[in-house]
């Protein structure tokens, strides 16, 4: 854990307010679909908190106790670069890792009663109006912030920002900058783009998972092995999804979901 | 120089909520910069907002606009704006801020205060007609185009509404310095070179025409005849080389955004 210095943690530096809001600008002012957008702004924000790469992942929970839950989407940026690919890829699976608050809610905690400043409040992460909750991890030593949010009622969405294991750990002002712009920016966390929620939601779950992997791009091989069934029933769920959209090819369904997940 | 204040978090978060927001709008340029607009309006509590081209800017000179966009006004209270910038009080009481522009014609945004230093606005026989659209208080943000034009973005408030704070000016300033296309597109391609040859009452017509109002809805807003309100829209298509009204909005349509 960091020393934490009180003043940085509460003055905002308006730098840093600048230079998001200058990010955020490019991300407006550039053309492509959400998912595009999504992958600008957190590159953006992994150079701004000198991380080196990160990961976004959509989870939903297993049926079964015990069962671990399925990875539905990862998209990520910078992780085959640099020299943290090795070690990135030792990691044990994000669902997997023990996540425990920030240092952040940490010090909340501890200090509440010491500070009267007027900021104190915005201290919280994980506020429940946001559900989303910033974390900490030092799982195989790779300093690493993640933030994790429930995205329905049976998925949630993790976050993560990776560094090097030589490198030090993420700073309480790196931490704070990576929380406000993940609570504040809410479809950093969501599943699709508003404008690209077609009816998905009315196939049944496992075609929904089946179409998440088709519109990414996985193969009927692939997809049969990430959901435990059979190619054969990969292959009868395409077609029903095929025949929900009204299209006759995986390009077709492509097009019908530009920003890349349906809801 | 007034002096910095310093962002609370909770602005900082509104802002960044607002520039996230935009960026899920998918109708293009106009929209987003609309929404922005109207979401920074949110945040200092401005009750409308007008965006112009200003051609040969001057110090002490009657400021020649060509109004580019807005928010919060209904068409009437639009019209009643511009025959409220067209008084000609209205160079005295913005001196504070168009000396330091041209002195430094770099990106500044002031309060009504910094720009009104003696209060004429108080005073100024210009203070009914301002009443009359609505306005009591205002801050100002000003930024070179190029050489010949300035992008000029206005925040208003109501009478019954306090002025705005060097909180509300710092916003609005961040928002307008740090989103550089909000003033890369939108301008006509000749920055209305040529509006300044406009007499006032032709100007006002064509920022009027620019608004799609008809000429019955000009004469009425501009307190002229059908007749008169149509001599002037004849004289401002000749002024341009247009044939219609559609042309005419064309010519100074605001950019789609495509090289942002």
């Amino acid at each position: 854990m960091n020393p934490v210095n009180l003043r940085e943690v509460l003055n905002l530096d308006e730098g840093d307010v600048l230079a998001t809001v200058r990010l955020l600008s490019n991300v407006i002012a550039r053309a492509g679909n959400g998912n595009e957008k999504r992958h600008h702004l957190l590159s953006g924000l992994t150079e701004m908190i000198r991380a080196e790469c990160w990961v976004w992942s959509l989870f939903e929970e297993p049926q079964k106790i015990r069962q671990p839950p399925t990875c539905l989407k990862i998209l990520e940026g910078g992780v085959e670069c640099g020299h943290l690919a090795p070690s990135f890829h030792a990691l044990p699976p994000l669902h997997s890792v023990r996540l425990k608050p920030s240092f952040f809610n940490e010090l909340h905690r501890r200090n509440a009663d010491s500070l009267r400043r007027p900021q104190q409040s915005n201290l919280k992460t994980g506020d429940d109006e946001c559900a989303s909750c910033l974390l900490c991890s030092e799982a195989g030593k790779v300093p690493s912030i993640l933030s994790r949010r429930a995205a329905s009622v049976n998925s949630f969405s993790i976050i993560g920002f990776y560094r090097s294991p030589e490198q030090p750990p993420f700073s309480s002002r790196e931490f704070r900058l990576a929380d406000i712009i993940l609570t504040e920016v809410s479809w950093l966390h969501e599943q699709g783009w508003p404008a690209d929620r077609a009816d998905a939601s009315r196939l049944p779950r496992r075609q929904r998972q089946t179409l998440n992997l088709l519109i990414h791009g996985h193969s009927r091989n692939e997809i049969a092995d990430r959901l435990s069934i059979s190619v054969h029933t990969v292959g009868d769920y395409i077609k029903a999804i095929y025949s929900h959209f009204g299209v006759q090819s995986r390009a077709e369904l492509m097009r019908r979901f530009p920003g890349g997940l349906p809801d | 120089m007034p002096t910095t204040p310093s962002l609370t978090e909770a602005d900082a978060r509104s802002l960044i909520r607002l520039l996230g927001e935009v960026a899920t709008i998918e109708r293009g340029y106009a929209a987003q910069k609309s929404a922005l607009m109207d979401g920074v309006c949110k945040i200092i509590d401005a009750d409308c907002w007008a965006w112009a081209l200003a051609c040969h800017y001057t110090t002490r000179a009657q400021p020649i606009y060509v109004g580019i966009n807005h928010g919060g006004f209904t068409d009437e209270r639009y019209a009643r704006l511009l025959l409220a910038v067209e008084h000609p009080d209205i160079p005295a009481m913005s001196v504070g801020i168009m000396e330091e522009y041209n002195q430094r014609r770099a990106h500044i945004t002031r309060l009504h205060r910094e720009m009104d230093r003696d209060n004429l606005f108080e005073r100024s026989s210009a203070l009914p007609l301002w009443i009359a659209a609505g306005i009591r208080h205002l801050a100002m943000s000003i930024r070179p185009v190029d050489e010949i034009a300035d992008s000029v973005t206005v925040v208003y408030r109501r009478p019954d509404q306090p002025p705005f704070t060097p909180r509300d000016a710092r916003i609005l300033h961040i928002v307008l310095s740090e989103v550089p296309w909000l003033h890369a597109q939108g301008w006509p391609e000749d920055r209305g070179v040529t509006v300044p040859s406009l007499t006032q009452r032709q100007r006002l017509t064509l920022n009027l025409l620019l608004e799609g109002q008809s000429r019955k809805q000009i004469a009425s807003h501009l307190g002229l005849s059908t007749h008169t309100a149509s001599d002037y829209v004849k004289a401002i298509y000749s002024h341009f080389g247009v044939q219609s009204h559609a042309e005419l909005m064309n010519r100074f349509r605001m950019g789609d955004g495509g090289d942002r």
